[in-house]
């Protein structure tokens, strides 16, 4: 009997893809024609509007969040903006709408995507319990903390026409 | 204490908070003190040099001042959701009083509970959930069973029948050229 040898099996057996590298959905894009028509897709969808909803992944505090317009992120500890700001969240790692996906390296250019966001409510979170306790040392500590959070509502993500010459790298 | 006796809720956006414009969500907010006990002394303090800046910055406000002989000093605030909060603030100093009634106003009136996820979103996939038979072949579905393909097993790399065969053809082909070296 012959075995059949597939290339990276784990990967695609996560995946749900039998044979990762034979889906025509992962040819890597080296051909420059190529390239050329991803883009020019990725910029006829935009003109149609027939993207559409679009979500973005962004880097806030060392967290990535996944995001659409109207979600409600909470930023944990010490967040400068104050109630009622409008901020800009400059650092997307990704973006995409019904039938595209654009990748940063790792972010994406600020003049590709924009998302902005409001500072809705600024509290602390209940009581959460910090108990220590060591066997037989006769040394137990018992503290009560709150942290700091600030509620974020996404306004909008917005995708601007994509370079003709430089890719930054997507799939459709 | 169990798990369970935590209340615990999602994120929420009173009304759709900031979606078009951001609103302050206290309404109303009512400070209680005593004129002439030492227990007030700060919130006195208070009242007297930092609230009328307060009242400047947030017209939205309604701000009352409630004075009550020989009780301790409590700050009210009530919120459009229409919950009321009291909080006393008896020992505590001008800057930390400032801090309560901030923290007060930043606050959009939801009970603070434990909260079980850092995100709320109403749409949870724009491009399809995955599940596992999103980029299978569609072939399965349309076949009868038992079907002599799908039974196969999937061998995936080499299993140690193929690594012993090719030893033996090694080994044959080695002898096989040898006898042809010796036949010379």
């Amino acid at each position: 009997m012959k075995s059949t040898h597939l290339a990276d099996t784990k990967t695609s057996r996560y995946l749900g893809v039998a044979g990762i590298e034979e889906a025509e959905d992962f040819t890597p894009l080296s051909d420059k024609d190529l390239q050329t028509s991803v883009s020019n897709d990725i910029n006829t969808t935009l003109e149609k509007g027939e993207m559409g909803r679009l979500f973005a992944i962004v880097y806030i505090r060392g967290m990535q969040y996944k995001v659409t317009p109207e979600d409600i992120i909470v930023v944990k500890n010490d967040f400068p903006p104050n109630v009622g700001d409008k901020i800009r969240l400059e650092k997307v790692m990704a973006v995409g709408g019904r039938d595209f996906s654009l990748f940063g390296q790792p972010l994406l250019s600020r003049s590709v995507v924009k998302v902005e966001a409001t500072v809705v409510e600024k509290t602390l979170t209940h009581n959460r319990v910090w108990y220590v306790f060591t066997r037989k040392k006769n040394t137990k500590t018992f503290h009560l903390y709150r942290e700091r959070q600030t509620m974020l509502v996404i306004n909008s993500i917005q995708v601007a026409q994509l370079p003709q010459e430089e890719e930054e790298g997507g799939k459709e | 204490m169990s798990n369970n006796a935590i209340p615990r809720d999602f994120v929420k956006n009173v009304l759709q908070n900031g979606v078009g414009r951001y609103v302050c969500q206290l309404k109303r907010i009512t400070f209680r003190f005593c004129k002439s006990h030492g227990g007030s002394r700060h919130m006195r303090d208070f009242i007297e040099n930092n609230l009328l800046e307060f009242t400047q910055k947030n017209p939205g406000v309604v701000c009352y001042l409630q004075p009550r002989r020989h009780r301790p000093p409590s700050v009210v605030a009530e919120f459009l959701n229409g919950r009321r909060e009291v909080m006393l603030l008896s020992g505590k100093e001008v800057p930390e009083i400032c801090k309560w009634v901030e923290h007060m106003r930043t606050r959009s009136g939801v009970q603070i509970v434990n909260m079980i996820q850092n995100n709320h979103t109403e749409t949870p996939s724009t491009q399809g959930i995955w599940h596992p038979f999103m980029f299978r072949d569609s072939e399965m579905a349309a076949t009868e069973f038992p079907s002599k393909k799908f039974s196969q097993i999937q061998v995936t790399g080499k299993t140690a029948t193929d690594l012993v065969l090719e030893e033996q053809l090694k080994v044959s082909s080695s002898e096989s050229s040898d006898s042809h070296i010796e036949g010379k």
